[in-house]
């Protein structure tokens, strides 16, 4: 059994240390909930483009998993996922501070058939990590859900007050509205409750439906009801990584400018693979706005596969998409559009700690410098999509009159671009 | 016609009603013969009659009601539930649906579709479906029988569909000729013509070979879904382009009822070129579909 979390924890502790700007430039979030929350189907719906249906079949993750997620040369994130059938416990009550393997742990582990010889020390990670994205699964009993997030809350207060907490009240696609706020109020008074407890201020009770936060001794906490199922993951994720940016402001601000110049309504700038949204202008955005700009980002890759192979890829069998270089020989998290084979590798047992990078390679070679989508809807409204790197595309809402001036707004746009490629 | 629960009413209503694979979980029995009338290419009426396939409305089918339910028959699209337990049973009924059929509408054509199959995990689909498409055409005999394998959730559903309805599709052939006209004058790689409301490929003309086979099918399911999104925004797509360094594909209107998709390899033909073409051609075709109308 490989020792997991000691020599990574010791090659990045020091460098975190010592280097406060690499560690920033790369925001690390820490995935956790209870056991078949689904921290795992989210991961790879978002990631890998599973399709939601299959991730029914994906078995326990047993280890800790970190995802490099990387869209351009300016943005890198590291998702790190803690399994949560593991029983994670602070350091001040564990025998494990220097990383070694502890007998005793086994006997913590709820399940008993991913015995592990390793607890993973919540300090550590927690230390290292800029935000906590904490899965509540709302079609269950959450009780022992809240627990846990205020165990972890409490722990990262005094490890990290930095840390963001993001929790996702996950699996509401069955729920109808009114049991939709419900749930997200119980959850929200009871995380309250608990920091009300030890002598905290009562904040003032939030109205947006969709994310609240919770300021206590300044910690930032907000909820989000997502599916995977529908666009409301993607939706959450996007804010959680558009806070965590640290070019967000300046982009923002180039996406403002275009919109003036161009007679543009809306803009959005979109990871392709992930269809995460980078950034937007500041005006105010609709969920289904959004969807239509995902639905646009998959009509146009789909498309792309079909017809818009490079020359020279005749003889290839359909299944096969863009694969990735492994590396350090670990698993490959290759990425398919249709996840025809990702069933076989997430259900392979995983030995070492799996580890997966997206790299600066294109995220679909479909997607190439001349990609561009034009949509006209009925009403007088046209989608706008242009390539801006090899995983990054703006995605233009505007009145079809506007795009009359099309050379203006081409021009515009391959301005905005070289400003975002200089960053 | 087929058992109760086995999909009939999600896939007419996916098809033809707009539904989009999630809204088909509110869907509640058909209760006895559910007759609907949907407009097809404009001016063909298909008079669509899904059958309840609770056992009492079964038998009611091959007894009392026999006359009425299989005369005048053109096609019978007769749904299997892969996952279904009693094999045996659905296919003494399929059997009484063929002697009535053999009866009374012995031209009709005759589907099979083996549905449900993204409930089966997908190393095993090809086999089973293999499987059971041997045990129908075999029972089937003497009439034949095309079978496919669908589910909701992919672009099966898709390709089962528009074979169904390339039978029904008036002067196809006259309509495939003209499209391959059409694409050698402009230089297509391929002409796709959909219905307009169902987006199924009527007819399509292909210059270039192309390496994937279920090409049609993904397509109708691609722009089907773009579709679904598009009216939760209450609004609905007009014409769309997608291009990259390697292609370019225009999504048009071509007549009143249906769409064309054209899908052109050559750099150095610009958009307004093709769209230009496109827009003179609509009178082309638009006499076509007149001229069938009047006949």
């Amino acid at each position: 059994m490989v020792d997991t979390t000691s020599p990574h924890v010791n090659d990045t502790s020091g460098e975190n240390n010592n280097d406060p700007s690499i560690a920033f430039m790369r925001p690390r979030i820490l995935l956790t909930g209870l056991r078949r929350s689904g921290k795992t189907s989210i991961q790879r719906v978002i990631f890998t483009k599973m399709q939601p249906s299959q991730t029914q079949f994906l078995e326990s993750t047993p280890q800790l998993v970190t995802n490099h997620f990387s869209c351009g040369s300016f943005i890198n994130f590291q998702v790190q996922e803690l399994p949560g059938q593991l029983h994670v416990f602070p350091s001040s009550q564990s025998s494990s501070v220097t990383g070694e393997t502890n007998e005793q742990s086994s006997s913590y582990d709820d399940d008993a058939s991913h015995m592990l010889g390793n607890g993973y020390d919540m300090e550590r990670l927690l230390k290292r990590c800029h935000a906590v994205v904490y899965i509540i699964d709302a079609q269950d009993d959450y009780s022992e859900s809240i627990a846990r997030l205020n165990m972890i809350i409490q722990l990262g207060c005094t490890v990290n007050p930095k840390i963001r907490y993001e929790v996702f009240i996950h699996k509401v696609d069955q729920l109808s509205e009114e049991a939709k706020s419900d749930t997200q109020r119980d959850i929200h008074n009871q995380v309250r409750d608990r920091f009300t407890d030890t002598g905290n201020e009562l904040d003032h009770w939030p109205s947006t439906p969709f994310s609240s936060n919770t300021n206590s001794r300044g910690v930032l906490i907000n909820f989000h009801l997502t599916s995977i199922y529908d666009h409301s993951i993607f939706e959450a994720f996007s804010k959680v990584i558009q806070k965590l940016l640290p070019q967000f402001g300046h982009l923002e601000y180039l996406l403002n400018y275009l919109l003036t110049a161009s007679n543009i309504e809306q803009a959005f700038l979109f990871d392709i693979q992930t269809k995460i949204s980078i950034a937007t202008d500041s005006s105010p955005t609709d969920m289904q706005m959004y969807e239509l700009c995902c639905d646009m980002i998959d009509l146009l890759i789909n498309m792309s596969e079909i017809y818009g192979q490079p020359n020279g890829n005749d003889g290839d069998e359909i299944e096969n998409d863009v694969d990735y270089d492994p590396t350090n020989g670990q698993e490959m998290n290759g990425i398919h559009s249709a996840a025809e084979d990702l069933y076989q590798n997430s259900s392979r047992a995983i030995d070492q700690q799996c580890y997966s990078e997206t790299t600066d390679e294109p995220a679909f070679n479909v997607f190439d410098s001349m990609s561009s989508s034009v949509i006209k809807l009925t009403g007088g409204r046209a989608l706008y999509l242009k390539e801006i790197n090899h995983h990054l595309a703006l995605i233009c809402v505007l009145r079809e009159e506007a795009l009359a001036k099309q050379a203006i707004i081409d021009y515009n746009v391959k301005q905005l671009k070289d400003s975002i490629l200089k960053l | 016609m087929g058992k109760s629960g086995g999909g009939k009413t999600s896939m007419r209503s996916i098809i033809f009603a707009n539904y989009s694979a999630k809204d088909t979980r509110r869907l509640g029995a058909t209760m006895d013969v559910e007759q609907s009338y949907v407009r097809f290419l404009g001016n063909l009426i298909l008079n669509l009659w899904d059958c309840g396939g609770q056992e009492a409305f079964m038998e009611c089918y091959f007894t009392a009601q026999k006359d009425n339910i299989f005369k005048n028959v053109e096609v019978l699209i007769y749904v299997f539930d892969v996952q279904s337990q009693e094999l045996d049973k659905d296919l003494h009924y399929y059997q009484s649906c063929l002697e009535s059929i053999l009866q009374h509408s012995s031209h009709a054509k005759i589907f099979c579709l083996v549905h449900k199959m993204d409930l089966i995990s997908e190393d095993m689909r090809e086999t089973i479906f293999a499987e059971r498409q041997n045990i129908l055409t075999n029972l089937s005999k003497p009439l034949q029988c095309s079978c496919f394998r669908t589910s909701i959730w992919d672009e099966t559903l898709y390709k089962a569909w528009s074979q169904i309805v390339y039978q029904l599709v008036p002067n196809v052939k006259g309509l495939e000729k003209t499209l391959t006209n059409f694409a050698e004058i402009i230089d297509a790689d391929e002409i796709l013509l959909f219905e307009k409301a169902t987006f199924l490929v009527i007819s399509h003309c292909t210059r270039k070979a192309h390496r994937d086979p279920r090409r049609f099918e993904k397509i109708s399911d691609i722009i089907k879904q773009f579709k679904l999104s598009c009216s939760k925004l209450t609004a609905a797509f007009q014409s769309m382009e997608v291009r990259n360094s390697t292609f370019a594909c225009f999504i048009e209107l071509l007549t009143p009822n249906t769409y064309v998709m054209v899908v052109i390899s050559d750099p150095s033909i610009s958009s307004e070129v093709t769209l230009m073409n496109i827009r003179n051609a609509r009178k082309v075709f638009e006499k076509l579909e007149k001229d069938v109308a009047r006949n």
